[in-house]
C-alpha cells in the first residue's frame, strides 16, 4: 500500500490506539497488498476502535468537548451537525460548479448530462461529487455516534442529532442553472428546508430513511454486541 | 474448565467474530472459519509470528484471509487480555507470541468447538 495512504489510514484510529500500534501497523499496511477490501477493512476497524476501543482512553473531564457535552449538548448534537452539513454541501456545490465550468462550459446546467464512459475523468469527477453529497450526512452521523460513545452522553442526543441530519440531508437540494439575463453566469445554490415547504420531507422519504438507517447502523451493531455480552466495553483491568 | 460462559471470552470472541474478513479465493462461499482472535491464537500456537506471517498462516489454516484492520483489532484485544505479548521488533516487523494464559484459553475454546462440531455432525448423520 502507498506510504501516504497508509499514514492517513492510521490517523483514523483513536490516539490511545495509535500511541501503541501506529508504527507497526503503518509498516504492516505499507508492506501489504492494499486494494479496496483492505482499505474498507481498515476504515471499518478504525470506526470500531472509536466505538469500542481496545485501549479505552479515560474521559478528559477538563476538555472543552466534554464540557460542551455536559453543559450545552445542543451545540454539539444540534447546532454543530447542521452547520457542518451546510459546510459540506457548500463544498459539494463549489465542487459541482468547478466541474461544470471545466467539463461542461456551454451547458445550461450540469445535471441531466451523460458523463461519458464509466472511467472517463468527467464521469469520475461528477460521481465522486455525488458520493460526497450523499455520504456527508451519514459520515457526520457516525461522528456524532463516536462523540456519544466516547463522552458517554445520553443516547437521546444521538437521536436528535441523527434526526436533524436526516431531515436536513433529505430536504436540502443543490440547484445549478445559468441565469436568464444576457451573458448570464453559472449559478449554484442550495434550497434549505425553510426555503421550500416542510412537505419536501414527504417527497424524499427514501432518502431520509436511507440516511437514518445507514448512520445509525454502526451504533446499533455496537449496542447489540454489548447487550449480547451483557457488560460494558471496558475490558478487565 | 468451561470457558464458554465466561464474560471475558464473550468480550474477546463475540465482539470481534462478526468482523468482515477478506475471503479465500479458493473457497469463497463455505467452509472458511472467521473468528479473528481465535485464528490469531491458533496461528501463534505454532510459534511467534509477525503480522504478514500470521495472515498467511491463518489463510492456510482456515481458508480465511484476515484484513489488516481486523488483524490488528484482534491483536490489540488479545494483548489487552494478556493472551499474547509482543517480542522485540525485527526491523519494522513486530512479532508476537502466545502467553501461557493464551494457550490455556485457546485449548478451552477449541475443546468447546470440538464438542460442538461433534454434536453437530452427529445430528447431520441422523438426517
Amino acid at each position: 500500500m502507498n506510504a501516504t495512504l497508509a499514514r492517513l489510514l492510521v490517523r483514523l484510529y483513536p490516539r490511545t490506539w495509535r500511541e501503541r500500534y501506529a508504527v507497526e501497523f503503518e509498516a504492516f499496511l505499507q508492506n501489504g497488498p492494499g486494494g479496496l477490501l483492505a482499505f474498507s477493512d481498515v476504515l471499518w476497524s478504525a470506526l470500531h476502535e472509536h466505538l469500542s476501543p481496545a485501549r479505552p482512553a479515560r474521559i478528559d473531564t477538563t476538555s472543552r468537548l466534554h464540557t460542551l457535552c455536559v453543559r450545552a449538548p445542543w451545540t454539539i448534537f444540534g447546532l454543530a451537525p447542521v452547520l457542518l452539513l451546510m459546510i459540506a454541501y457548500a463544498m459539494a456545490g463549489l465542487y459541482l460548479w468547478v466541474g461544470w465550468r471545466v467539463f461542461l462550459p456551454g451547458a445550461y446546467t450540469p445535471f441531466g448530462h451523460s458523463h461519458g464512459p464509466i472511467w472517463a475523468a468527467q464521469n469520475l469527477y461528477f460521481q465522486a461529487g455525488r458520493i460526497f453529497y450523499f455520504a456527508a450526512p451519514v459520515l457526520l452521523g457516525w461522528a456524532a455516534e463516536v462523540v456519544v460513545v466516547r463522552q458517554r452522553v445520553r443516547p437521546v442526543w444521538l437521536v436528535i442529532s441523527l434526526s436533524l441530519l436526516a431531515w436536513f440531508g433529505s430536504t436540502i437540494h443543490i440547484q445549478a442553472a445559468r441565469t436568464a439575463a444576457s451573458g448570464g453566469f453559472d449559478r449554484v445554490s442550495m434550497d434549505l428546508p425553510w426555503d421550500t415547504s416542510l412537505h419536501a420531507i414527504y417527497e424524499s422519504p427514501f432518502h431520509l430513511l436511507a440516511i437514518l438507517s445507514l448512520s445509525v447502523l454502526p451504533y446499533l451493531v455496537w449496542r447489540l454486541k454489548h447487550l449480547s455480552c451483557g457488560f460494558s466495553a471496558a475490558p478487565r483491568s | 474448565m468451561d470457558l464458554a460462559g465466561s464474560p471475558n471470552l464473550c468480550y474477546n470472541y463475540a465482539m470481534r467474530s462478526t468482523r468482515h474478513v477478506v475471503q479465500s479465493k479458493s473457497d469463497p462461499d463455505i467452509g472458511h472459519y472467521s473468528d479473528p482472535p481465535l485464528l490469531v491464537l491458533a496461528s501463534l500456537a505454532h510459534g511467534p509470528k509477525h503480522g504478514h506471517a500470521m495472515v498467511e498462516d491463518i489463510l492456510r489454516l482456515s481458508g480465511t484471509r484476515l484484513g489488516p484492520g481486523t488483524l490488528y483489532g484482534a491483536l490489540a484485544r488479545l494483548e489487552q487480555q494478556g493472551w499474547i505479548e509482543p517480542l522485540p521488533p525485527e526491523e519494522r516487523r513486530q512479532p508476537y507470541r502466545i502467553t501461557t494464559e493464551g494457550t490455556r484459553v485457546l485449548r478451552a475454546r477449541l475443546n468447546t468447538l470440538q464438542q460442538f462440531a461433534r454434536a453437530g455432525l452427529k445430528r447431520l448423520e441422523a438426517l
